[in-house]
């Protein structure tokens, strides 16, 4: 986890925003969780019909989500490799 | 909903509405009173889309490469559209080589791998997900007049309290 870090920082300084693409090869995963809370918070904003608790409602749907897709990622390593 | 409820009369023509909605995610329900509904979808739409710009660059958005995934992306409003056309500027001489050692620097580094498609995920997502919100903006015009949902949740909110206080 530390060392992908460390060898993306030199990369990081010689990046151009929105014309270069971000060295993110090695943590392509941490990207999921920001997309994941994206997605929970529009569909959430559209459903409830009052916003008091929505972002209580968009953490739980996003961790949810997470979850299942951790768990679908287990289960197909483990058809890939012992099936 | 029956054929006989008259839809929530609102100040503006529901193509307006729809129209807005997709030139900016989330003006839509701004337009109708759902002010705090409509700035958090269009933060987190805009959020997105800048977010697989930020990840996979300026190339996640290319009409003529891939056409499919430019469809979603448009449905984000012209801020797709602009961003193809840059592409497309920076792409007049042909795509640019990998940077080499003496050479000057090329207009843009063109993204591939895991970081390509997750750029091109935010962006595409970002664009359907404002279908979502132009529909539910078109529903929320056109939805039946009923007491407890004439009022924006903004306006309930506040309803409720006054009604505390």
């Amino acid at each position: 986890m530390i060392m992908p870090l460390l060898t993306y920082l030199p990369t990081a300084l010689a990046w151009r925003p929105f014309l270069d693409p971000l060295d993110f090869h090695e943590l392509w995963y941490l990207l999921l969780p920001p997309l994941v809370f994206g997605i929970s918070l529009v569909y959430k904003a559209l459903k409830l019909p009052t916003l008091e608790r929505i972002w209580l409602d968009t953490t739980r749907l996003a961790a949810y989500i997470l979850v299942l897709i951790s768990l679908a990622a287990v289960a197909l390593f483990g058809i890939v490799e012992y099936f | 909903m029956t054929q006989s409820d008259p839809p929530i009369p609102t100040p503006m023509p529901v193509p307006l509405v729809a129209a807005a909605a997709w030139v900016v995610p989330g003006l839509g329900h701004v337009l109708i009173g759902e002010h705090r509904r409509g700035v958090i979808v269009g933060v987190t739409l805009l959020s997105l889309f800048i977010g697989g710009l930020l990840v996979g660059g300026v190339d996640v958005i290319d009409r003529r490469q891939d056409t499919l995934w430019f469809a979603g992306q448009a449905l984000i409003g012209p801020l797709a559209l602009v961003v193809d056309q840059v592409h497309s500027y920076f792409d007049a001489d042909g795509s640019p080589a990998p940077p080499q050692a003496g050479q000057p620097m090329p207009a843009y580094e063109v993204s591939v791998g895991r970081v390509n498609e997750l750029g091109t995920l935010y962006c595409t997502l970002a664009g359907v997900l404002n279908l979502l919100v132009i529909l539910d903006v078109i529903g929320r015009c056109t939805q039946p007049a009923e007491p407890a949902e004439s009022q924006s949740s903004d306006e309930r909110l506040a309803a409720q309290e006054n009604a505390r206080s």
